[in-house]
């Protein structure tokens, strides 16, 4: 099978890549494609020509039947829309923002914040649209790039005038949006106002409220993923009760939390880290159901797959590429993990165990930054040096709130207990916000990077997960970590009883 | 492998490694909407900031800071880790307010400013540079530094202050003139028509015939006196105004006014991030959006 997920993969990026793409951003592709192929194809064996084949016949009908393939900015900007809102409602101080789906493409809105709109009502939007703008300084974010591979074809004015047509009666979909919306009053009752923020931007990644300075503290220490939801969400929500599950049976467990790890996902609003974790832990539990043992390199390649025909579009998206190259260090550093988990389960001496934790974190986490660092420096023009360190309390003190979090929202009305919970979360949520201002206020804890060659960054991350892996090798013995296991300790990969 | 991988970092090094072999005076308009932010890269390395933009109104509020969303990118990208000097000009919104993010994040050297108590801004922006231990310096005319070959003169605010007019702030802004062997530039910060006199009465012929103009308080008809452009005659001249702001820079008299000197005016409002760059001898500027004819020239104006 390993053959086949790389070679549909190489040739869904090449595919695509060759029918829709200006050239320039070719090497982007090449570079996630790059560092996937060079997991994966080494091994593969005598079935590659055949995988090969089959992988070109799927790529081509994938990319050429998918409707966003060939999606393109209209001849004229229309004055009047009529659509669906197709993103969370996002609410500023002033005015609302989302997008609006329609069967022309998609719409970035901003009206005022009084409008009572919801996710997928049915809207008409009066408007004068416009084109979004390039960058105006070299290193800026740029936003045209970012609306083109996000399908949105044009952006309103804050003037819109925006109607609502009909409230839709998506069950799931208004169950999430009115999940999420719980969740968020929920913390921001039970939370002090500057605490409250932050609990809900790592619940839901909603960092609308949390201040400036603390998101610039995440981003400087190389920590800001805490705030969007990732594999690490998904993993603990569902490693954390599908360990509480465990009295009805390993095989009980991980059915339901296969249907969690799907909810999760589903609420989280599906982008492509999230996608990539529920595909990821879906595929595992499934192993797990029917006694198989997954490799971690197949599912990053079906994870791909799976995000690849979702939206052939995500491999421009920066979040993406970093997220699978994450992904990516995290696979390469699973035998130092365990190796030094080998030692800390041998050493009899706390301290030491203790010690030998620290540096395992210390270890994997400084892997993963660098195995992302190229394209770290690409996108986002500067670096975190002290990311390494940082991750490993931050790392700590997040997925703390985040467990202490989730009782505190479903349990914290019980009285007593629900206040011990709501003071504990507090207490944690202070403790991150200190520990990432005090770093962030470490001089050099992040340099600019001023790197604008992609085809550096092609070849560095390429040689940096091919670096690891062969290290990974030749230290510890293993071609491949088996499961990244210090992550989800009842990993599938361990003997089922 | 081992090999291929070794192969693999020197090609990333050399191709990552930014900057090799700078040995050109750069000056970088950055475009920060209604603000100035001008960016002043010397052939022997060193970074020189003058104003980091704000938002008029002193808004605050997040993302909408030019700081973080102009500046810091812009220094990101030329991979500058650190300022040697930081100048003030003036303690207006507009050039201030930008540089908390540019403390908090970028190591400066030494600040320069106009010794004018201003807005509580530039007090807090002043605070934050001595609480990270850089030396806050007032300076006035008179005060010349080398830096490598390259000359930075103060030329305002004047030793006894301008008062009693419109704007005392803009009137006493620090003034520098840049030269570098044949090309010289002066950045003027937001001063206007008396603090333009006094510069002339005081500089002499040092300002005759200027390679580059920072075009004064964002082309206001309260600056770029006539008698100014004629005798400065700047052979281009840099504008940082924002899009269809609301004060109407820069007016359209100015751009007559430099239009009759043959000046070659650009503007970020128009073409985005500006950049003039300079081995002493010869020049070149470069614009971040394609810039056409009538643009630079200003057709495009809007009447004051």
């Amino acid at each position: 099978m390993r053959p086949l997920f790389a070679a549909t993969l190489g040739m869904l990026f090449a595919s695509f890549a060759v029918a829709t793409l200006p050239n320039r951003f070719l090497v982007l592709i090449l570079m996630t494609v790059g560092v996937l192929l060079v997991a994966a194809i080494p091994p593969a064996g005598s079935y590659k020509r055949i995988a090969i084949v089959i992988g070109a016949i799927l790529g081509v009908m994938a990319v050429g039947l998918h409707p966003l393939a060939n999606a393109g900015i209209p001849d004229t900007l229309p004055s009047e829309i009529i659509g669906d809102v197709c993103s969370p409602i996002r609410r500023g101080q002033t005015s609302l923002r989302f997008i609006v789906c329609t069967s022309t493409g998609k719409y970035a809105i901003r009206t005022k914040a009084e409008q009572p709109l919801s996710y997928l009502d049915r809207v008409r939007v009066t408007s004068e649209f416009s084109l979004p703008e390039p960058p105006r300084n070299i290193g800026e974010f740029n936003y045209q790039q970012w609306c083109r591979f996000h399908h949105i074809v044009a952006v309103s004015s804050a003037a819109s005038n925006v109607v609502l047509l009909e409230t839709r009666t998506n069950i799931v979909g208004r169950f999430i949006s009115d999940v999420r919306t719980w969740i968020d009053t929920r913390c921001h009752s039970g939370l002090p106002a500057d605490t409250a923020p932050l609990a809900s931007g790592i619940l839901l990644s909603i960092t609308d409220d949390l201040p400036f300075e603390l998101q610039e503290s995440f981003g400087r220490t190389g920590t800001v993923h805490v705030l969007s939801t990732s594999g690490m969400h998904i993993s603990v929500l569902v490693a954390t009760v599908g360990t509480i599950l465990i009295w009805s049976g390993r095989t009980g467990s991980a059915g339901v939390s296969l249907g969690l790890s799907i909810l999760v996902g589903y609420a989280s609003g599906g982008g492509p880290a999230p996608l990539r974790a529920v595909t990821s832990l879906v595929a595992r539990l499934m192993a797990r159901l029917l006694s198989r043992s997954p490799e971690p390199w197949h599912l990053l390649c079906l994870c791909a797959c799976a995000a690849m025909l979702r939206d052939p579009f995500v491999v421009m998206d920066a979040g993406a590429q970093l997220s699978f190259l994450a992904v990516c260090g995290l696979i390469v550093a699973a035998p130092f993990a365990d190796l030094f988990g080998e030692r800390i389960r041998q050493s009899t001496s706390v301290v030491l165990k203790v010690a030998l934790t620290l540096l395992q974190g210390f270890i994997v986490s400084f892997i993963v930054t660098l195995v992302t660092a190229p394209a770290v420096a690409f996108h986002m023009q500067h670096l975190s040096l002290i990311s390494p360190v940082a991750n490993i309390p931050v790392g700590f003190l997040s997925e703390w709130a985040l467990l202490i979090g989730a009782a505190a929202v479903t349990i914290g009305d019980i009285p007593f207990v629900g206040k011990v919970i709501w003071t504990l979360l507090n207490g944690v949520l202070q403790s991150l916000t200190f520990v990432a201002n005090l770093l962030a206020e470490v001089p050099y804890a992040d340099v600019a990077t001023g790197v604008a060659n992609p085809h550096a960054v092609v070849v560095a991350s390429v040689g940096l997960v091919s670096g690891f892996t062969q290290l990974g090798r030749k230290l510890c013995g293993s071609t491949f970590a088996s499961q990244p296991q210090y992550y989800i300790p009842w990993s599938p990969s361990k003997p089922l009883t | 492998m081992f090999r291929i991988i070794f192969v693999c970092f020197v090609t990333t090094a050399l191709a990552v490694l930014p900057g090799c072999g700078h040995r050109a005076l750069t000056v970088t308009c950055i475009d920060v909407g209604q603000g100035d932010a001008v960016l002043v890269s010397f052939p022997n390395g060193k970074h020189w900031l003058i104003d980091a933009g704000g938002n008029p109104a002193g808004d605050t509020e997040a993302g909408i800071d030019p700081g973080h969303r102009n500046v810091l990118p812009v220094l990101r990208a030329k991979a500058i880790q650190s300022l040697d000097v930081v100048v003030m000009t003036h303690p207006d919104e507009d050039h201030v307010q930008g540089m908390l993010a540019v403390a908090r994040h970028i190591p400066v050297g030494r600040v320069y400013w106009n010794g004018f108590e201003g807005s509580r801004t530039e007090q807090s922006v002043r605070a934050k540079f001595a609480q990270k231990g850089t030396t806050v310096e007032a300076v006035s005319v008179g005060s010349r530094t080398l830096v490598g070959d390259v000359e930075v003169a103060v030329m305002s605010p004047p030793l006894s202050p301008i008062m009693g007019t419109r704007s005392p702030e803009n009137e006493n802004s620090v003034v520098l003139l840049i030269t570098y062997r044949d090309k010289s530039i002066l950045l003027t910060g937001d001063v206007e028509a008396e603090g333009e006199r006094e510069l002339l009465r005081s500089a002499q012929a040092e300002l005759n015939e200027i390679s580059l103009l920072k075009v004064a308080h964002h082309g206001s008809d309260s600056s770029s006196t006539p008698e100014f452009v004629r005798r400065t005659h700047p052979g281009i001249a840099f504008v940082s105004c924002g899009k269809r702001n609301r004060y109407g820079h820069p007016s359209l008299d100015v751009i007559k006014r430099f239009e009759r000197v043959g000046t070659q005016l650009y503007r970020t409002d128009q073409c985005g991030m500006l950049e003039w760059t300079s081995d002493g001898h010869s020049e070149a500027v470069t614009t971040m959006l394609p810039c056409n004819e009538n643009a630079l020239r200003g057709a495009q104006g809007v009447e004051n």
